[in-house]
């Protein structure tokens, strides 16, 4: 990112637009094939087409291949990124001697960097892409302006060669205002006991949902999706469309958009690899299905109600709902509780539990970013099982000594089951016994891991837990960790990979 | 075409000299092309070379069985006249041309043939049989002349100095070292050199050699010494504890490798400056070329492409297959 801002720094506004466009993927049109570029160069400087095949086995790369067998031959007048691109698009209309003319010329006249550049701009090679988040970012500190106004501006259609630069993305207009969402509200980890909160009558809890973040806001009959990091996703979740049907007034709803594959929920993760994909297919976003699970109302019937209690929005938030007549919305739910203790059994009932946190809402507070948070999210407490160390890896900085990850196995008759991967979080001088055990009981070495005979014990930690077939234990845990070295507990006493199972639902 | 060389398993042989030219084994007597690991090996019973290379052989190879002779100079073995000529690879490195009975043989060893004003400037001898290395002999490696670098090397150091960062600069002690600490600008800071590189800089002072001031990091060297300095050593030293103790530290390398991408990763560095102590492809063409040459051998190096491509263009090359190693990026 610090390399944009450098570069809008150093070079007018046309080249600040093409320089977007081409990690935006507006790219130009390629002019020739590879196949053509190889010729002219294995011809220019006589070599037979053997020898590039050679070259080629040691670069990988075709354009780099072809920009490094030739050398700059004059120091002339540097061209602009906007200049280059103007010719790259002129030459497109023109014949390919023509081309060839050029494109030889051009060689001659940039250095190595430049020209394998221009190789693959001028096939359409050039396959780099920088999210527009990023970009949005790197704007916005340049020209102190917020995130989401260049985010939205950037979304849409546009192309490098007939837009200016002022219009796309500075100059202010009425739309920008429309889409524009508020400013997230966000929670905080509980890290005590909830009682410490207060009286119990004066929170709600609901379940912390796996999915994306993000406002919807409907405003002169048009929907806009903001997610927190100030993308706009509209265009990746067409069912949120209807939701807005038959609602006849303006409004902002913050929640979270889920989706649904097979009955199952999908991790966020997986949501967010889709929004990061470059082009919007049918195939696929067509097997899952989304909802959007609202928690709160910003703006109803076109008023701020961000400094209204929370119990209010929260009434607002179920007109809304019958408003819409659509079952795409769904309303969060609150989860009943009298006092603390039963809080925390709900979060720790594995049997009830939609998910492995919840988020406790003080109910008079306002939609506002204060220091005193509002919003608090308790996590359940870890599950845990006894393992065995099986593997120690070093550090892959050269000449160091340390451990960076242990790895831990569970067993299955009389083999153990590597299962998690954790960071190592053990005191000083545990640490260094272990390294000492670890040296001493090297079976075998694969680089830089060490594999280690079966004796020492540890209590694993870890949030959740999710089948997985990538694995060779058929499980992945969520966040594992080292919780406590049991020096007092034989290998054979470590838990069964069967054992770790029951925690697995459904 | 007789065989005033022959290869054996311990190296190039000249037979009626009873002489090895850079053997990768004991031999009695072995005269030697330069300093490199790959190229001088210990355990023989008696070194030539010339004399700017002679300390460094005492030295690496922990010897005192080093005899040297002048560029140019010829000594006569059993008939057979040795003389050893600039290969401009580093410092104190010679070609070697063997000549009896109107036969002339040069072993090139490594070499260089842009003049970088420190290793000698490479000549061209002419010969019936040339003996070439190939390390970067493919068409894709052409270098830039030696100023252009070297400024971007300067460049480099002024920027860092002017964000406040240590430059360090990785390269091998013995060679590209040198040239490098000839090539930068003393006039931006200080020079600093980790002991396996001033070890050698010494050595080659001793030996009347100028190289411009070099201050050796020690414990004792300060963090505020440091601030704004350049750095030559090895890039491991750079961990994380480096940075903690003397602050944000930029590692680059100047090496023939950094001029493809793929390869350029080797050094493990964030910057890579295209820098070599060997020939780019038509340094190698131009340098066979101007020794007339019937025969030609390649040694180490893309070898088989490079002699495949020789014969293509009328040539009678052939590899021969030696140990030697080509450019190292780190010692
Ligand atoms: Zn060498
Ligand atoms: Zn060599």
């Amino acid at each position: 990112m610090q390399a944009f801002i450098d570069y809008f720094s150093s070079v007018p506004d046309r080249d600040k637009l093409w320089a977007i466009g081409l990690f935006t993927n507006k790219r130009p049109k390629k002019i020739v094939d590879l196949i053509i570029l190889r010729l002219w160069v294995t011809d220019l400087i006589c070599i037979p087409d053997w020898l590039f095949d050679e070259s080629l086995a040691v670069v990988s790369d075709q354009c780099e291949t072809i920009g490094l067998l030739v050398s700059k031959k004059k120091d002339s007048d540097e061209k602009s990124l906007s200049e280059w691109m103007q010719e790259i698009s002129d030459f497109s209309k023109k014949n390919e001697d023509d081309i060839k003319e050029w494109v030889i010329d051009s060689w001659n006249n940039l250095d190595n960097n430049e020209r394998i550049l221009f190789n693959k701009l001028i096939t359409g090679g050039f396959r780099k892409s920088v999210s527009v988040n990023i970009i949005s970012k790197a704007l916005s500190i340049f020209y102190d302006i917020e995130k989401t106004h260049f985010a939205h501006r950037l979304v849409g259609k546009w192309n490098p060669i007939n837009s200016h630069f002022n219009e796309l993305l500075l100059t202010e207009n009425y739309k920008d205002y429309l889409s524009r969402p508020f400013e997230f509200m966000f929670t905080t980890e509980l890290q005590t006991d909830p009682s410490l909160l207060g009286t119990a009558q004066d929170w709600l809890a609901e379940w912390n949902l796996n999915g994306l973040r993000a406002q919807l806001i409907y405003r002169n009959n048009e929907l806009f999706v903001w997610t927190t990091a100030g993308e706009l996703v509209t265009d990746y979740f067409p069912t949120l469309k209807k939701i807005c049907l038959a609602i006849n007034y303006d409004f902002v709803v913050d929640g979270v958009i889920i989706g649904m594959q097979n009955k199952k929920i999908l991790p966020s993760s997986e949501l967010t690899k889709l929004i990061h994909r470059k082009t919007i297919t049918n195939k696929s976003t067509s097997a899952i299905e989304f909802e959007f699970m609202a928690f709160d109302v910003l703006e109803y019937r076109s008023n701020d109600t961000r400094k209204q209690p929370l119990i209010k929005r929260k009434s607002l938030l179920n007109n809304l709902k019958e408003d819409s007549f659509c079952n795409v919305l769904k309303i969060s739910e609150e989860i009943n509780f009298e006092n603390w203790n039963q809080i925390n059994a709900k979060i720790n009932d594995l049997e009830t539990r939609k998910s492995e946190s919840l988020i406790l809402k003080e109910k008079s507070a306002p939609y506002e970013i204060v220091s005193n948070p509002f919003w608090w999210k308790l996590k359940a407490e870890p599950y845990s099982v006894l393992a065995v160390l099986t593997y120690a890896q070093k550090s892959p900085e050269r000449g160091s000594l340390n451990y960076v990850e242990f790895t831990f196995g569970l067993w299955e008759d009389q083999d153990l089951i590597s299962f998690a991967k954790t960071p190592i979080d053990l005191p000083e001088d545990e640490i260094v016994e272990i390294i000492q055990f670890v040296r001493k009981n090297t079976i075998e070495r694969f680089g830089p891991v060490y594999s280690i005979s079966a004796e020492l014990v540890f209590e694993i930690s870890f949030e959740n837990i999710h089948p997985s077939k990538r694995h060779k234990s058929g499980i992945q845990l969520k966040n594992p960790n080292i919780k406590k070295w049991h020096k007092e507990i034989n290998a054979k006493d470590a838990h069964r990979l069967k054992d770790l199972m029951l925690f697995l639902k459904n | 075409m007789s065989n005033l060389l022959i290869y054996t398993k311990k190296g190039i042989y000249c037979e009626i000299a009873d002489v090895y030219i850079d053997p990768w084994k004991k031999v009695s007597k072995a005269f030697i092309t330069h300093g490199h690991s790959d190229h001088a090996r210990p355990g023989s019973s008696q070194y030539i070379c010339v004399n700017e290379s002679k300390n460094i052989i005492k030295y690496r190879l922990k010897t005192q069985n080093v005899s040297s002779i002048a560029y140019g100079e010829e000594i006569y073995v059993n008939g057979v006249k040795f003389s050893f000529h600039p290969a401009g690879h580093i410092i104190g490195s010679a070609q070697i041309r063997v000549e009896y009975k109107d036969e002339i043989w040069v072993v090139s060893g490594d070499y260089k043939t842009e003049n970088d004003q420190f290793s000698g400037n490479f000549e061209s001898i002419p010969c019936h049989t040339f003996i070439t290395e190939s390390t970067f002999g493919l068409p894709i490696f052409n270098w830039k002349p030696q100023d252009k670098v070297l400024s971007e090397i300067n460049n480099w150091w002024s920027t860092n100095k002017s964000n406040d960062k240590i430059s360090c600069l990785t390269a091998y002690s013995l060679g590209k070292a040198q040239r490098l600490i000839s090539g930068l600008d003393s006039s931006i800071g200080k020079i600093f050199t980790h002991s396996t590189i001033e070890n050698t800089n010494k050595v080659i002072r001793d030996s009347g050699i100028f190289l411009q001031k070099t201050e050796l990091l020690t414990p004792e060297t300060t963090k505020k010494a440091l601030k704004g300095s350049i750095l030559l050593a090895s890039s491991s030293l750079i961990d994380s504890e480096w940075q903690k103790k003397y602050g944000e530290t930029e590692i680059a390398t100047a090496s023939g490798w950094m001029n493809v991408k793929k390869t350029s990763r080797w050094g493990g560095v964030d910057t890579g400056f295209v820098l070599s102590d060997h020939a780019d492809w038509s340094g190698l063409l131009e340098a066979i070329k101007a020794t007339k040459a019937e025969k030609i051998y390649v040694t180490h190096g893309y070898s088989d492409s490079f002699s495949r491509y020789l014969r293509s263009i009328g040539y009678d090359a052939e590899i021969l297959e030696t140990e030697y190693s080509g450019e190292n990026i780190e010692d």
